[in-house]
């Protein structure tokens, strides 16, 4: 019984692509929909990423478009410059296209590490400084590199990302981060949000998990990169600028930064409502802004508020403290 | 500048070298602090013979908590040295310059004055952080969940529960930190300490905030800690007559010197203690 029950998420998920595919098929929803979807998907995984970073590990980067912009060209250069994409063989192509997503995941970690590591050391806001100059600085160095296309933008990267490859890497990012969360490493980094002196007196490095956590967040940003790349055949340094960061951190703290849930939330809720009020115009905008304040004055912890989904906890962990508890009282 | 050291056992000012051959847990030689132009504390000596209880007395801002800091690697001495031998420790090698947690690997275990547990988690959870030393899996155990993993969890959670259980807190387990009667959280900060194996444990004023009753039964809890897990205790306290009735051995501090040494008997008759506390002419 509960190993169905353990598996209800992926079926869940697995049904609901049958379903969209279906009804794209019928006609009833249309290709523009579907992209959003999976706009909504890969930033669901960018968020997660940064959740792990500022929810959990209780630092504060604020440069996740930079992260999401090394993952897309790197792996747009692996499609493109390394392998010649069209001219593959139907069967080669996934794998070229996994190593793409691979390529933009590892450098996007590489850069992570590169960065974190030094600025992770001290306390205070200077890893907010440091990302927020990491992104600004990398989209002046793309500019400069006419491999990638510079200033023109970087174009015809296949178009390969479909829904069913985007479903299958947030199902895997989100049971991923699950299982770091809920492993000692989380809680290690759970502790240094709560209080790092605290946490280094229990014999914890907190530089370690500081960097680990932002390399893993960093990793995700690169891979989702890689798959938004591939959504969209065309890359411009501009999408990936100081503005799209903060997105990602209103995706996070408006879904409620105190639960991955609310990381998933606010980046589905709030990608799919400036589109689904397209109709309006120039007011979306306004309404857009309008329920972001209403939303921090009256539910100021975020959608989910802290909640969290319950298959988003690992089973044993569910109500383990009582049960411990009373197995060892009984 | 007169030295106002007045030591009543003489503290033997020796080798580094002499300290690795004798049987002490902890040899501090001359440590001293300075912040700017402050000294905050000059040549502190403490030697503690494992097993041993030891207090630090003296007024407000004497350094008490600074040679804590210093002990637990949270302040860098700028003179001085630590010896500590311990079986998760190499030994005879300074632990001046090492990080705050290789403190507590070598062995080195704190509360803190004023309560510092992770208050938005479990009872539970502020254990299973103290027990991560020894979780012994790897990151990609970690993310991909395996049933060692998994299996390796549950003795977590099961030793912490233990842990727990000999000190009573268990019925408490599920329950936030904070929600806690402040008695409680002092105790948990303990059971903290305790949950990464130490072998000297520093507790900051653990009777702080603490009624004649409480601080009767802290005094018995003390003495069967240090049993019952084969501690050494140092401990910092303003409560004169608890340090008198259970420490072996007292280090008097005042403006960051050590006024004085020895048993408690001593203590209570010596004339810079009797001063720095109570003025010249005052009486115990």
């Amino acid at each position: 019984m509960g190993k169905i029950k353990n598996y209800a998420p992926v079926f869940g998920l697995f049904v609901f692509y049958l379903v969209c595919m279906r009804l794209r098929q019928a006609g009833y929803v249309k290709n523009y929909w579907l992209q959003v979807l999976m706009f909504s998907l890969i930033n669901g995984m960018v968020t997660l990423g940064l959740y792990l970073i500022n929810g959990i590990t209780g630092q504060f980067s604020i440069g996740q478009a930079g992260f999401v912009s090394v993952g897309a060209y790197s792996s747009g250069v692996v499609t493109t410059l390394l392998f010649n994409f069209s001219s593959l063989p139907a069967y080669g192509k996934p794998f070229v296209f996994l190593l793409a997503v691979a390529a933009g995941g590892i450098v996007s970690g590489i850069c992570g590490y590169l960065i974190g590591r030094p600025s992770l050391r001290l306390k205070g806001d200077y890893l907010a400084i440091v990302t927020l100059a990491f992104g600004e600085i990398l989209r002046a160095i793309i500019r400069c590199i006419p491999q990638v296309g510079g200033p023109r933008g970087f174009t015809s990267i296949p178009r390969y990302s479909t829904l069913g490859w985007i479903v299958v890497f947030f199902a895997l990012t989100v049971w991923l981060i699950r299982n770091y969360i809920h492993s000692s490493f989380g809680r290690a980094c759970v502790s240094i949000r709560e209080d790092e002196l605290a946490s280094e007196t229990m014999g914890i490095d907190t530089t370690r998990y500081k960097v680990q956590a932002f390399v893993v967040g960093a990793t995700v940003a690169g891979v989702a990169g890689a798959l938004l790349a591939h959504v969209l055949g065309f890359l411009h340094p501009d999408q990936f600028n100081y503005v799209r960061s903060t997105d990602f951190l209103v995706y996070l703290y408006a879904g409620g930064a105190g639960a991955m849930s609310g990381a998933i939330v606010g980046a589905f809720i709030l990608t799919i409502l400036p589109e689904a009020l397209r109709f309006l115009a120039g007011w979306r905008l306004v309404i857009y802004g309008l329920a972001l304040v209403l939303m921090m004055l009256y539910r100021p912890t975020g959608i989910c508020g802290g909640r969290e989904f319950p298959f988003l906890v690992p089973l044993p962990r569910r109500g383990a403290e009582t049960r411990a508890a009373l197995s060892e009282n009984g | 500048m007169t030295n106002t050291v007045n030591t009543i056992n003489t503290v033997n000012i020796e080798n580094i070298e002499d300290i690795s051959t004798r049987r002490d847990l902890l040899a501090v030689r001359k440590l001293g602090i300075r912040f700017g132009g402050l000294q905050a504390v000059t040549e502190f000596d403490l030697d503690l013979v494992p097993g041993g209880l030891y207090g630090i007395i003296g007024p407000n801002g004497a350094g008490k908590t600074t040679v804590f800091n210093m002990l637990t690697g949270i302040y860098r001495p700028t003179e001085g040295r630590i010896v500590f031998k311990s079986r998760d420790w190499p030994e005879g090698k300074d632990m001046i310059g090492e990080k705050i947690h290789s403190f507590t690997a070598a062995g080195i275990a704190r509360t803190f004055q004023n309560v510092r547990l992770f208050k938005n988690l479990t009872v539970l959870e502020n254990i299973e952080i103290a027990l991560h030393r020894n979780v012994r899996y790897g990151l990609a155990s970690a993310f991909f969940r395996t049933p060692a993993m998994r299996r390796r969890e549950e003795e977590v959670r099961d030793e912490a529960a233990a842990l727990l259980e000999r000190l009573g807190l268990l019925p408490h387990a599920g329950k936030k930190a904070s929600g806690l009667p402040y008695g409680l959280q002092r105790r948990l900060e303990i059971a903290r300490a305790l949950a990464t194996s130490p072998t000297l444990l520093l507790l900051d004023e653990p009777a702080a905030g603490m009624n004649p009753q409480e601080v009767d039964r802290l005094a018995e809890d003390i003495q069967w800690l240090k049993e019952e897990f084969g501690l050494t205790v140092l401990l910092i306290e303003h409560h004169m007559a608890l340090v008198m009735r259970i420490c072996r051995h007292i280090t008097v501090m005042n403006f960051g010197r050590t006024i004085a040494d020895g048993p408690p008997d001593a203590i209570r008759n010596d004339r810079a203690v009797i001063e720095a506390y109570l003025g010249k002419g005052g009486k115990f």
